[in-house]
């Protein structure tokens, strides 16, 4: 089980995240900040920065904090439970993770100590258009003319674009066969020549980008890498990423069964109040026992991106994801449903709920995703 | 594969150590009727394993204490114990005696009935069953009317209980009397010992629809029991019943013995069929198999959360009707499964006995399809999972009826 001095430094995070949410992001700023752009407080970041929170995921070899998974869960479940957005999962989980993944130590040192900083903002341009959520998908290709490398095609669902400095693009390597394909990744900066993005406003008030490459040059050599283990690595990276989200979608599903349970218990009907009848109580009680498994298999992701690499992880993040978002799609629904007409009002959280749950379930790959992925991993398990 | 993690190294090696002793202590006939999903067996049976349990120092009543003949394990050990003797196909302890009244005559019972009971427990030579529920108490527990009226030294007991669970196998009976009746249902409520071989009580079996004999209605009429047979004071029974049913903690949840019953439905689901297609590669079936797969999980993790976890408390709680209630819930899931896997051959009604003869199914169904029927009383038993529910909405979540 949990042993005790990271008990402890969980406590100490979650405290310092929850005063700090509870002072500057109630629900009635949250609004404010995502109805400007760039759709988060770029004064928030810095204060984030100030505190260590973007070195949290980083490792010490990389200089990091190294904190464990455990650790920036905790941070991660936080932030769920205000309905928290900014580039922060972008930016200091996933693409420092890829980076940590695929970099040498001095250059990826540079590039995540910038991150950790919060000067740098890098957000993953890895999905296509027509990819769903396919890792292996790729049609943006880098090819080599008269000795540059330049990146062309099309990537989607890249988040908060509008603030990112750098983008971390996959490409297929040009001339690849079908049996042999090689990929690679790079770093480049936004305001490259030929990158073109359309910015755009998601359901949960957080930014995402659509973006273009038209014979981009990929200048850096540093800012390259390349491998057999490319898509490998950033699956891995993928799964903290996946693990992340797990973990806010359990800090949402906590707070839409508090604010619910408020609410019942002080709306009054027929003479009595809502929370007084059975059937209520029941569903009541059912989305309670879905937090509760949702906590245990979120718990579960940390220990196995700590300890697991390959298809124990991979099978575990799935697993988690997959059942987490339906369960918490399914607590949002019911809870604007026990709300009654009051849950569709814009003024009432629980609605906003269901939105950064729907988003946040999307994201990396969605219930049906991995579903079918841990289905495949299950068979080639037994077998 | 979901695995939990593993525990320290002591308590893997007592792992090791239980495991080793299951395989090479079980009797064979004994391990088959528990694979065969089996949850009542034959008295001699459970007799039997209980005094091969018995003789390897009280590992039979692995919740009680040194001093009452028991192992004195810790939680994790009792944990990992009951884990083992589910993955083993050993069959569940003796609930009644060894779970139930053991505990309470620590807690409740005089130093008298202390050294009277629990020998006879320990050593198997007397057996117990459970009277709560009545033909009119069933989820309104409290509402019960089976009344003990005071003459003399004695109390007389008239009226009668209803699903006792091994009354047919059992020499006595503790249970709940109505010995007043008060302003508040749950006062005048007495817990209280009876032997069954007493002039005037009657068992009568109640066949259940999946065609075994289990259940039974246990009629009183002007029973003469004795006053020293009372646990507790007159008129506690309420909060003894209460204390009782917290009692059992470590596989209520049935998780490991889920896991067994999903150990055997893999291998079916992964089997060859020649001529056929596996049953995993139906995408459908695989989908309700890895579904239940991960539930399992979700909810394995969260028993160990609250048994044994950084939280863990004297009580667990409403942690108990959660479990109950998941653990029901997947373990029918499970059955379903398990009853469907086997196609045409599932619906073959053979007697238990015969089951699994069936020699031109490439699948052996077995007891699947009885075991499904028969495993739905569990979430209706030991306070049905709606009663569960509005435990959780009480005394967890703070909603008021």
């Amino acid at each position: 089980m949990i042993d005790q001095s990271t008990f402890e430094q969980q406590s100490l995070i979650e405290d310092a995240a929850r005063r700090f949410l509870e002072k500057n992001y109630s629900f009635e700023k949250r609004r404010e900040i995502i109805a400007e752009e760039p759709g988060y407080s770029t004064d928030h970041w810095r204060e984030m920065a100030q505190l260590g929170w973007m070195l949290l995921p980083i490792s010490a070899e990389f200089g990091g904090l190294g904190g464990s998974t455990a650790l920036v869960l905790t941070l991660l479940k936080e932030f769920g439970r205000t309905l928290y957005v900014s580039p922060y999962l972008a930016s200091a989980v996933t693409s420092a993770r890829i980076i940590e993944k695929m970099a040498a130590r001095p250059v990826g040192q540079q590039i995540l100590e910038k991150i950790g900083s919060g000067e740098v903002i890098v957000s993953p341009a890895i999905y296509e258009p027509q990819a769903r959520y396919d890792l292996n998908n790729v049609a943006t290709t880098a090819s080599t003319a008269r000795g540059a490398i330049l990146l062309s095609g099309a990537k989607t669902a890249v988040l908060y674009g509008n603030a990112a400095s750098h983008l971390l693009v996959l490409a297929q390597n040009a001339g690849n066969h079908e049996s042999h394909r090689e990929f690679s990744l790079h770093l480049i900066p936004k305001d490259t020549e030929g990158v073109q993005l359309t910015h755009y406003r998601t359901h949960d008030g957080a930014r995402a980008s659509d973006v273009k490459l038209d014979n981009v040059e990929s200048r850096d050599p540093q800012m390259i890498w390349q491998g057999e283990q490319t898509l490998t690595e950033i699956s891995q990276a993928m799964n903290l990423a996946n693990a992340a989200i797990s973990a806010e979608l359990v800090g949402a599903m906590e707070a839409t069964l508090e604010l619910t349970l408020d609410f019942v218990k002080t709306r009054t009907q027929f003479g009595q109040k809502l929370s007084s009848f059975q059937s209520l109580q029941h569903r009541l009680v059912d989305m309670y026992m879905r937090c509760q498994m949702a906590e245990s298999l979120s718990r579960e992701t940390a220990r196995a991106i700590d300890s697991f690499r390959g298809a124990e992880q991979d099978i575990m993040v799935s697993a988690a994801k997959c059942e987490i978002a339906r369960a918490a799609l399914l607590n949002a629904e019911e809870a604007i449903q026990l709300h009654g007409a009051m849950g569709m009002m814009d003024e009432m959280a629980v609605g906003h709920y269901l939105k950064r749950v729907f988003s946040l379930s999307l994201l990396f790959g969605d219930a049906d995703y991995h579903q079918a992925r841990y289905r495949s991993l299950r068979l080639k398990a037994a077998s | 594969m979901l695995r939990a993690p593993p525990f320290n190294s002591e308590l893997e090696d007592f792992r090791h150590t239980v495991r080793e002793f299951i395989r090479v202590n079980l009797p064979d006939h004994i391990r088959q009727q528990v694979a065969a999903e089996k949850m009542d067996l034959p008295r001699e049976d459970q007799v039997c394993w209980h005094r091969i349990l018995r003789d390897n120092g009280g590992w039979c009543c692995p919740a009680w204490p040194k001093e009452h003949g028991g192992p004195g394990w810790s939680d994790e050990q009792q944990y990992v114990f009951e884990q083992e003797l589910a993955l083993g196909n050993a069959p569940r302890l003796m609930i009644y005696g060894v779970g139930m009244l053991g505990p309470t005559l620590f807690e409740y019972g005089s130093e008298q009935q202390r050294e009277r009971i629990l020998p006879d427990i320990l050593n198997a030579d007397t057996f117990w069953c459970q009277g709560f529920s009545e033909p009119g108490s069933g989820s309104d527990l409290a509402s019960l009317n089976c009344r003990m009226t005071p003459d003399g030294d004695e109390y007389i007991v008239n009226g009668s209980k209803i699903w006792t669970s091994e009354a047919h196998l059992a020499d006595w009976i503790f249970g709940l009397f109505r010995s007043s009746v008060e302003a508040r249902k749950q006062q005048g409520i007495t817990f209280l010992l009876i032997d069954l071989a007493s002039p005037g009580v009657t068992v009568r079996p109640l066949k259940i629809f999946e065609d075994t004999h289990e259940v039974n209605q246990v009629f009183f009429d002007q029973v003469r029991v004795p006053k020293e047979n009372v646990v507790g004071r007159l008129g506690e029974g309420w909060e003894i019943g209460k204390y009782l049913l917290s009692l059992e903690r470590f596989g209520t949840a049935e998780v490991s013995r889920t896991k067994a019953t999903m150990q055997r439905l893999t291998e079916l689901a992964f089997a060859e069929i020649p001529g056929g297609t596996r049953l995993i590669d139906h995408v459908d079936f695989a989908e309700r198999f890895c579904r239940a797969e991960r539930a399992l999980h979700a909810l394995e993790m969260t028993e160990r959360r609250i048994l044994l976890g950084d939280q863990r408390a004297e009580s667990i709680g409403t942690g108990a009707s959660m479990l109950k209630i998941r653990g029901t819930e997947i373990q029918s899931d499970v059955f379903r499964l398990t009853a469907e896997a086997s196609a045409h051959f599932a619906h073959i009604d053979i007697p238990r006995s015969q089951a699994g003869c069936h020699s031109d199914s490439p699948y052996q169904p077995g007891d699947a399809a009885r075991n499904y029927f028969n495993y739905r009383k569990t979430p209706i038993y030991s306070g049905s999972n709606e009663i569960q529910r509005n435990i959780i909405a009480k005394l967890e979540l703070d909603l008021r009826s």
